[in-house]
């Protein structure tokens, strides 16, 4: 009798773990292939466009003025309107989808807002996204919890948050001290209020494209490039890298360390390092900036070209000073801030 | 004298177990724990290189079509983009196929290996013979990659020190049977944790063949892929990390695939597998130990990565011993205790620890009730180690003989038999 209690036991010590495995099987309530998007493309407008396909998918079926459900979930609700003026410390607590111009005070409150023509908000706002098919503008202070996105120039005053992102199909002008995680404009100027800091002409967009993703042609041992010279080669070094002032690299630099590139130097492929980069005033990096730590864009700083939009991307934090200037996309998964240099 | 031998040769399998224990174990806690190390997929580039794409084929009349379109499908600039198909051998309706592609679109190029040698390694290079991009992608046919993923696969040489960049591998007829559920657990924790914590550290996430790409210099560098070889990416990823290039991996550039859908393919797959990294372990197995320029991390995470496909024979050759010395009537060590010990370490850590990091990678993947087949593993694993061994045996007789491994394609679900 004992004999079989044992081989029973040790029958229920095999089994049992099985059958919940058993049921999954019978039942079969996660048997599909992982999902993937397969229309799936990198874009850093996604947030932007994919709103207004869907508040423009429930406004065709609206008219002015009536409001409707949008997210049943969340119970919130969506109003088209032809217009709006919000006056200081108003509310709106509707997402908003407006035919023409939104204007708003300051300390305003809002929740999604999409409007197709200009839009302008005061200092100090709160708002959960914002979507514009014209030029859009933002007052110092603001506080957005998930992004704004504007088919034409897009303006942040200083001191504020800019959420999870913020995109314009075309200039992105960002005030000082202002906190980030992704920006991307053509270009992304920081501080400035209008024109973008001129380009020196060099090398062909065959050339630079050549580079950027050429791979060790002739690498090139020295870690430093010295002051005034140029090199033709990638620079490979397990340490840190050093671009002296106003040399040229027409290469990439791939390094274990940091990367600094000298007052007006330029560099014609990619930058990527296992530390920092620190790109000093006035120059210029033609390709892609990748660090694993932290990227610095002194004043007078560029990145890509009008032409060529790169990418700045700075694993634990991104430093932009006033004056700086990227062409494409900035991205950190860390702390991104805009400061003002030191004179 | 015997007794000695074998408690000596069991303590060796133990220490060897516990190494890819505790490797399984800190590659798991850097997947859940540690800052995650980004591919360049994030990249913003309206300035991309030149593509080739290579897709070999034998006998693909059932998946030819769907490969093809899906790469077409892709967001890649049209005019950067040439795409290489490479009629192997084929006796079914793929050449068919191909010549209807390439009348419609002139990127696509179809390539028929015309000498008598067939295989994979000997079909890319026939492809990279005609291929015009210094960036060249490899999938196999059974494959269909998403509209970015060649985008986000090509981004990954803006590292001036990358060789070959890998995407992850993710099956589509997971739903058909208890195998392919099983297989797709195995391939979510290969990639989704141990290529991805590989990459995080620095050491050698490997370029598997199907997803993803090299620079050609590096091929032309290497002489092309050996003819001979059942496991060129491997072949390729110790050629890359010992000339001081880089693999990148890209765990967001998903591509699904087919896996086998019986026992028998399986086996054969395992089988093939095996015998190709076994030979391309003893012939690097020094080399990787001794280059210069790479850490003792590197060198130990190349070591253990060639070794991996000579564990099971060895677990197998652990079990022996410890049989052997039960019914000789000496407990191994120290009596009983270290006995259960041994069965312990086998069972939970040995056998076990990649399952680890699988529970973990469906975790990560949402797939919480897929996790309730994770005990069936463990009926896995003496299936995969039988088939593991006899690879194991069929390599030691090829170098012991000469002997060159014939190639023998994995069935597709939808054809016959397709044995070469």
């Amino acid at each position: 009798m004992s004999e079989w209690l044992i081989y029973l036991v040790f029958a229920v010590f095999i089994v049992l773990p099985m059958l919940p495995g058993l049921l999954e099987m019978l039942s079969r309530k996660d048997d599909g292939a992982l999902p993937i998007d397969e229309n799936y493309t990198r874009d850093p407008r996604y947030l932007g466009k994919s709103l207004r396909e869907k508040v423009r998918a429930l406004a065709d079926k609206a008219a002015v003025g009536v409001r409707m459900q949008f997210l049943a979930r969340r119970r919130e609700y969506a109003r088209v309107v032809s217009g709006l003026e919000l006056p200081d410390n108003g509310r709106y607590e509707d997402v908003l989808l407006s035919r023409g111009a939104v204007v708003a005070g300051k300390g305003v409150t809002l929740l999604d807002v999409y409007a197709e023509g200009k839009v302008a908000i005061g200092a100090n706002a709160r708002l959960r996204t914002l979507a514009a098919d014209d030029d859009a503008s933002i007052g110092g202070g603001v506080s957005l919890q998930r992004w704004a996105d504007a088919e034409r120039d897009l303006t942040v005053g200083p001191d504020g948050d800019l959420g999870q992102s913020a995109s314009s199909a075309q200039r992105l002008t960002v005030g000082s001290n202002v906190t980030f995680k992704r920006l991307f404009g053509r270009p992304v100027v920081v501080g400035a209020s209008s024109g973008a800091p001129a380009l020196p002409p060099v090398g062909a967009p065959e050339r630079v494209a050549m580079i950027a993703y050429g791979g060790r042609d002739h690498v090139v041992s020295a870690h430093d490039v010295p002051e005034g010279e140029t090199l033709d080669g990638d620079v490979i070094a397990s340490g840190t890298v050093r671009v002296g002032a106003k040399a040229t690299l027409k290469g990439s630099v791939k390094s274990g360390g940091d990367i600094t590139i000298g007052p007006g130097a330029r560099v014609l492929g990619n930058l990527v390092a296992r530390g920092s980069v620190l790109i000093d005033r006035g120059a210029v990096v033609f390709g892609h900036v990748f660090a694993d730590e932290r990227v610095t864009l002194e004043p007078g700083a560029v990145v890509g070209t009008v032409d060529l939009p790169k990418t700045a991307y700075g694993g634990r934090s991104m430093r932009l000073a006033v004056g700086s200037c990227i062409y494409g996309w900035v991205i950190t998964e860390g702390d991104g801030e805009t400061f003002v240099a030191d004179a | 004298m015997v007794v000695t031998i074998l408690q000596i040769w069991l303590a060796f399998v133990i220490a060897v177990m516990v190494v890819y224990t505790i490797r399984h174990w800190i590659f798991t806690f850097s997947r859940v724990y540690s800052r995650q190390r980004v591919s360049f997929a994030d990249a913003y580039d309206e300035d991309l290189p030149m593509l080739s794409v290579l897709v070999p084929m034998h006998n693909e009349q059932a998946v030819a079509a769907q490969c093809l379109d899906a790469i077409l499908a892709s967001d890649y600039p049209a005019e950067k983009l040439e795409i290489l198909p490479i009629d192997d051998h084929s006796e079914d309706e793929t050449a068919v196929i191909l010549a209807r592609y390439a009348a419609r679109n002139p990127r696509v190029k179809p390539v028929r290996v015309d000498q008598k040698e067939r295989g994979k390694s000997n079909a890319l290079n026939v492809g990279l013979a005609h291929a015009q991009a210094q960036i060249v992608l490899v999938f196999d046919a059974d494959y269909t990659p998403g509209r970015g993923v060649l985008r986000a696969l090509a981004k990954g040489f803006i590292d001036p020190e990358v060789g070959a960049v890998m995407g992850r591998v993710v099956p589509r007829n997971t739903s058909r049977n208890m195998l392919t559920r099983l297989l797709s657990m195995e391939r979510a924790g290969g990639y989704q944790v141990d290529q991805q914590a590989r990459y995080n550290f620095d050491l050698l996430p490997q370029y598997g063949g199907t997803v993803g790409g090299f620079r050609r210099r590096l091929l032309d560098e290497i002489g092309g892929f050996d003819p001979r070889s059942l496991a060129e990416d491997t072949e390729l990823t110790v050629s890359i990390f010992r000339r001081g290039w880089k693999v990148v991996y890209d765990n967001r550039a998903e591509c699904y695939e087919e896996v086998p859908e019986t026992w028998p393919a399986r086996f054969g797959q395992l089988r093939r597998w095996s015998r190709g990294h076994n030979a391309v372990a003893s012939s690097n197995l020094l080399g990787v130990l001794t280059t210069k320029g790479l850490s003792f991390a590197q060198r130990l995470d190349g070591a253990l990565l060639l070794l991996c496909y000579a564990v099971p024979p060895l677990l197998l050759s652990g079990w022996l011993a410890a049989l052997l010395l039960f019914l000789m009537g000496h407990m191994p060590f120290a009596g009983g205790i270290a006995l259960a010990f041994a069965v312990v370490l086998y069972n939970a850590f040995g056998n076990f620890a990649p399952v680890y990091q699988i529970a973990t990678a469906e975790v990560l993947d949402g797939s919480t009730k897929r996790l309730y087949l994770l005990p069936f593993l463990f009926y896995m694993f003496p299936f995969n180690s039988w088939a593991i061994t006899t690879g194991w045996v069929d390599s030691i007789g090829d170098f012991v003989k000469s002997r060159r491994p014939g190639w023998e394609k994995t069935k597709r679900s939808d054809m016959g038999a397709t044995k070469a």
